[in-house]
């Protein structure tokens, strides 16, 4: 498989994981972009553990997985009870704390980034594992007794508190799997760009996150799944003429969609009108 | 010794009030459009970081400044009325403080920070995403031994002092503002009430144009350059202070606006070396990301 078409899958996986951890606390009616905290967690951590400290990568894997979920888990505490808009802006916040921190770690190279990450192939088996390990593991969640719990606190958080539903706990436990989802694309991400530059993880993979996610469609976790390597596509395989605008592209169809679709393109609605017409 | 140190201080604490002055400004005008129209506009300082590069246009042919200025200025109003009719579909859906507004603005920003970034360079409007305007007003006007305020300090604080008085004169003693107020409280008896929503929200929108035109112009004259960068910090600053105010407060966010510009001073200036730059945004993060922790309302309370 050519180095294009890899690369591809593999920056396609870290939107679709971040998409889905996103997900996760979206649905609990909280924007969560911790994940993107995490994932500078993930890429650096990894990064350091298997070239510095020469550690085998599926120990450096876990630690960083299990760093990424603690440090999500800490958090949370507190995020888990403001309204869905303070966590949104403080897990922001968080993004420019993280670049502060990694900027004055000499042995993380600065702000010039951490460079010679090695990029085995087995990363490419790493990134199609982690999507169907995870969107099995969510695909069940959603289904499952859990998943009407936040179907509830999504359609009005007072009904679910008359119901028994804490939706505290429930806030941290999905922060938490958020966490350990973002350091995992952080894992991919370091070990395919073979480098790792905060400056370039933050505030530009928030911006792209947040539009791969609401055009994709939010309300389910099929719309990441499709539109993150759609919309990613655009960087790399349209012509350069048009390329070279992908960003004001990605703007207005936000904009757009976001004036006359909300919920994004692939909707709940969507699913219930194609298993109507399967029924018929 | 002292004395120096003494002059320091001052200095940081002249500089901190007017930079805590484009901070108050910008917070007033974003909380303005939250409680009027229920919009979180995230894009409000890329609006006001664009109409610096429009000015700056404007600039590089003509050369004059006073013009360059009235650009600025007027182009905040234009930009924020341009993207009010965006927020509108959305605004009449949700109730308080709709986060569908926050992710439209997000879109907003993506193609001003493209524009600046990349559209500006390619067609050859600009060399570079930095865009750099000559020193403004730099000149003492008053000298304190070895700190001095400058005209540039003096133009930005009093005509902060003077474009909120303005504000609350509005608000609190004027038809227009008392119709502000009743949108802010409930949209849907206001319209009842015969109060035409949409003339109230355009009116909003232009006051926080007005606002972000002023900031356009004082950040010209402090930073005399501009950049996407500095919208991005600007951006998450300046939401961070509301909340830390307390969501809606204008009052509120307008004081804790002064209070951050000075306590940014005074650690970028403490801090050594150039971990005084880097530190002094991060430890400014950390105390917003400690309020929105420790106490979601805010320090002056939320009013929405």
């Amino acid at each position: 498989m050519s180095g294009i078409i890899t690369t591809f899958i593999q920056l396609s996986t870290v939107y679709i994981l971040l998409g889905w951890g996103m997900f996760l606390v979206w649905r609990v009616g909280q924007l969560y972009v911790g994940s993107i905290f995490t994932m500078i967690i993930g890429a650096y951590g990894s990064a350091y553990l298997v070239k510095a400290l020469g550690w085998p990568f599926p120990a450096a894997l876990a630690a960083v997985v299990l760093a990424g979920a603690l440090i999500a888990f800490i958090f949370s505490f507190g995020f888990a009870r403001v309204s869905g808009f303070a966590c949104g802006i403080g897990t922001i916040a968080l993004l420019f704390i993280a670049q502060a921190i990694v900027w004055s770690i000499h042995a993380f190279g600065g702000v010039h980034g951490y460079f010679g990450v090695p990029m085995p192939e087995y990363i490419l088996v790493l990134a199609l594992a982690s999507l169907l390990i995870v969107g099995f593991l969510i695909y069940n969640l959603v289904h499952s007794r859990l998943g009407r719990a936040i179907e509830v606190v999504n359609t009005d958080i007072n009904l679910a508190n008359t119901l028994g539903i804490n939706v505290y706990k429930l806030r941290i436990t999905l922060q938490t799997a958020a966490g350990a989802i973002g350091a995992l694309a952080g894992v991919i991400y370091s070990f395919t760009m073979g480098m790792v530059q905060v400056q370039n993880i933050g505030v530009g993979v928030l911006l792209e996150l947040i539009v791969f996610f609401f055009v994709g469609g939010s309300s389910t976790m099929w719309g990441i799944l499709i539109f993150a390597p759609v919309l990613y596509s655009f960087h790399l395989f349209l012509p350069s003429s048009i390329a070279m605008f992908t960003d004001l592209i990605f703007g207005i169809l936000l904009i757009v969609i976001m004036m006359l679709r909300p919920e994004g393109i692939i909707g709940k609605d969507m699913f219930k009108g194609i298993r109507r017409k399967l029924q018929k | 010794m002292e004395n120096v140190t003494l002059q320091v201080i001052l200095a940081q604490l002249i500089n901190g009030i007017a930079i805590g002055s484009i901070y108050g400004l910008l917070t007033t005008g974003l909380n303005l459009l939250l409680v009027v129209c229920g919009v979180w506009h995230y894009a409000y300082p890329y609006v006001v970081v664009f109409s610096m590069y429009l000015a700056w246009l404007v600039h590089r042919n003509t050369g004059n400044i006073a013009l360059t200025l009235l650009t600025a200025f007027i182009a905040g109003i234009a930009i924020s009325l341009i993207t009010e009719p965006l927020f509108r579909p959305l605004s009449k859906k949700s109730e308080g403080a709709p986060i569908g507004t926050f992710i439209l603005s997000t879109g907003i920003l993506v193609i001003l920070a493209d524009l600046m970034n990349n559209v500006f360079i390619r067609l050859g409007f600009t060399a570079g995403s930095v865009v750099g305007f000559p020193q403004i007003a730099g000149n003492s006007l008053i000298q304190f031994g070895l700190s001095s305020l400058t005209y540039g300090q003096a133009i930005m604080v009093i005509g902060t002092v003077i474009s909120v008085a303005l504000l609350f004169y509005l608000l609190y003693r004027t038809k227009l503002g008392k119709s502000f107020r009743a949108v802010s409280q409930d949209r849907v008896a206001a319209q009842l009430l015969g109060i035409p929503t949409l003339k109230t929200r355009l009116n909003a929108f232009t006051v926080a144009g007005v606002l972000g035109g002023m900031s356009s112009v004082f950040l010209i004259i402090a930073l005399a350059q501009a950049s996407a960068t500095i919208s991005d910090y600007l951006a998450i600053k300046v939401f961070a202070i509301a909340l830390f105010a307390g969501v809606g407060n204008l009052p509120g966010g307008l004081i804790c606006g002064l209070f951050f510009g000075v306590f940014e001073s005074f650690l970028v200036s403490f801090l050594p070396g150039e971990s005084g730059a880097v530190w002094g945004n991060a430890i400014a993060f950390i105390l917003i990301l400690a309020t929105v922790l420790f106490r979601p309302r805010g320090i002056f309370g939320s009013r929405v």
